[in-house]
């Protein structure tokens, strides 16, 4: 079996945040919310009862499968940052567009890929070829509605700066928005 | 009418909410922490270490890439050490693991993992201990490459500890108690024991959790009024397999350490949110809008006194006694049609005329019914208490003057500060079923 594309695995987040959604979907507010807005929705304010949290806990448990447990659900706040305890966007971000940036950087080490500067990895900034075609990937990659116009224009800013590190525009791009 | 003055629950982040910040700045927060969760329907605890094997500051996701190359399995136990370190990081003894389960079990198309590729997903697996681990001891999990004898791929820093590693838990606390009242009536110094004893899964079956425990207080006189024993031995299960239903039944013996009064109680409880619709249109936009089903539970419990210790302060009860207690919480209901009434400019604009908006009076429930069979009342007929309170909400923000009075507690978030309006008839369980009505008026900060 061939390892998954680092494209399939970032869609794939957006499967299981849209199955957390699924899981709370008894929540009628939470059912109608666009994906953005349910991954930065208070997760004590969508499941503000024992038995509300232990129905979505069963339904997780069974898909995607993670096994989510009462302290997760205070200490993290939102969908987003629950989902990433298990399977961390960022990453998944930051190996797509490590894929995607010139040589030497899709064979070697993704720490060090994260320390590298954005002008190494994607040299021309934001209007360069290397970036406007990854930006292209990202953007068939992630829901239009995480990944907007706006973010797509404040990710260029950093790509353009001269002292940004890749870990700057992991974070925003993960940041979602 | 009693007043209450102004209370506030406070509910303080946690600081591991800062965690997916930290791991965004690129700053160093271990892969390895702590779950502990339940399997369902068995309701069968779980204590397992947590590792997330797509972290990349840490170093792991590299390694685990380069190992999967090689044919490295992610779901192997003999792919782990998990150790208990001293403060020098120097191993004092190896933890067993039961089994190690992808985080999550299925990729997005529904197939189940059955081995990691290296590409990331899945992102974390869950190591499930068999041994038990003392909340105070430090644990370091280490990677281990698939060669004879294995070479360690990554290590943790060796500082994670596991509050719930061990399903057996015993407390023991000496105490002197001068002065102790006797039942007698009497009072002398006396030495006690306080013992607490728990264990939360006596079988590992995957069909029930079965669980005991007991609480308590041996006293160096048998006549000591607050000696008490107190052992119990439940079972739950969840009753629907996938639809959260926890059932409980909890046999107890309680009494004093001489068994002058002893008594046995009987509990089953079962609780539920039921499936459910709600009438939209109009009547959602403006009238009522509840997005969740009330949880509804419904408990039993019968208590046989087999000895009584009757005293001038405690007089004899009935030798049976039984309740059945069916109640019902609500909390999630806003009234939409309220924007209207308080002309909050803010609102128009936030509101849209979505029913789900915040800046709306919201309403609190919770309703409840004591059944007490053989409680007979002075018309000979069988004693049933109904209880309930009914909670007005009004968020702070709705309040066009508390905006610029203040800023902090109305900015941003809607229901950071809110006004509670609560009346309630309740009824006290442990003081024959007493009835009282109170009014309360409360300013609540809620995270």
């Amino acid at each position: 079996m061939a390892p998954r594309s680092p494209r399939q695995n970032l869609a794939s987040w957006f499967t299981y945040l849209r199955q957390f959604q699924q899981a709370c979907s008894f929540n009628k507010d939470a059912a109608k919310m666009d994906l953005l807005t349910f991954a930065n929705a208070k997760i004590a304010r969508v499941l503000p009862s024992a038995t509300e949290q232990g129905q979505f806990m069963v339904a997780v448990a069974d898909t995607p499968g993670d096994p989510v447990s009462s302290a997760d659900l205070t200490t993290y706040a939102t969908f987003e940052a629950l989902l990433d305890h298990f399977s961390p966007l960022p990453t998944y971000v930051g190996v797509y567009l490590q894929s995607l940036a010139v040589a030497p950087y899709p064979a070697g080490a993704s720490a060090d890929f994260w320390k590298a500067r954005v002008v190494d990895a994607f040299p021309g900034g934001s209007k360069g070829e290397p970036w406007t075609t990854a930006l292209g990937c990202l953007v068939a990659a992630i829901p239009a509605v995480c990944f907007t116009v706006s973010l797509q224009q404040k990710v260029a800013k950093t790509v353009d700066a001269a002292t940004s590190k890749m870990s700057d525009v992991i974070t925003q791009i993960a940041g979602l928005g | 009418m009693k007043i209450f003055l102004a209370f506030a629950r406070l509910s303080i982040l946690g600081c591991a909410t800062l965690m997916p910040a930290l791991f965004l700045m690129g700053q160093t927060v271990s892969p390895a922490t702590e779950e502990s969760y339940f399997r369902y329907p068995s309701l069968e605890p779980v204590s397992a270490v947590s590792l997330q094997l797509a972290d990349v500051p840490s170093g792991l996701f590299d390694a685990v890439a380069k190992a999967s190359q090689t044919g490295w399995n992610c779901l192997s136990p003999a792919s782990y050490r998990v150790e208990v370190v001293d403060k020098s990081s120097k191993p004092t003894r190896q933890l067993a693991l039961a089994v190690v389960e992808a985080a999550p079990k299925k990729d997005a198309s529904g197939h189940l993992f059955i081995r990691c590729d290296g590409s990331g997903d899945p992102g974390s697996v869950e190591l499930v201990l068999k041994s038990p681990v003392s909340s105070n001891e430090n644990v370091q999990i280490s990677v281990l490459d698939a060669g004879t004898p294995p070479n360690v791929l990554w290590k943790s820093d060796g500082k994670l500890t596991l509050k719930n590693g061990r399903a057996l838990s015993l407390l023991l606390t000496p105490q002197s108690a001068p002065g102790e009242a006797l039942s007698t009536g009497k009072k002398r110094d006396v030495g006690q024991l306080s013992i607490a004893l728990a264990e939360s899964n006596l079988f590992t079956n995957r069909e029930l959790n079965v669980y005991a425990k007991s609480s308590d207080l041996i006293s160096t006189d048998g006549k000591d009024a607050k000696s008490a024993v107190s052992a119990t031995l439940g079972m739950q299960r969840g009753l629907l397999p996938r639809w959260y239903t926890p059932l409980r039944l909890e046999q107890s013996v309680q009494g004093n350490q001489t068994a002058s009064n002893l008594s046995a109680t009987t509990s089953l409880g079962i609780s539920m949110m039921p499936k459910w619709a709600w009438p939209g249109g109009a009547f959602d936009k403006w009238i009522a809008h509840a997005p969740l089903a009330p949880d509804l539970a419904l408990s039993a419990t019968y208590t046989h006194r087999v000895e009584q210790l009757v005293t001038a302060k405690t007089p004899r009860l009935a030798g049976n006694d039984s309740a059945i207690n069916p109640s019902l919480a609500w909390s999630s209901i806003t009234l939409p049609g309220t924007r209207k009434l308080f002309f909050w400019s803010k609102d128009e604009a936030a509101s849209t005329g979505s029913a789900a908006s915040p800046y709306c009076l919201g309403l609190q429930m919770n309703l409840g019914l004591w059944y007490l069979p053989q409680d007979l009342t002075k018309s000979r007929s069988q004693r049933a208490e109904g209880y309930g309170d009914v909670s007005i909400l009004m968020p702070l923000q709705m309040l066009s003057f508390a905006s610029s009075t203040f800023p902090y507690f109305t900015s941003s978030d809607p229901a950071k500060i809110q006004i509670r309006i609560k009346y309630a008839d309740s009824v006290n369980q442990a003081n024959n079923y007493a009835r009282a009505k109170t009014w309360t008026y409360g300013i609540e900060m809620i995270k």
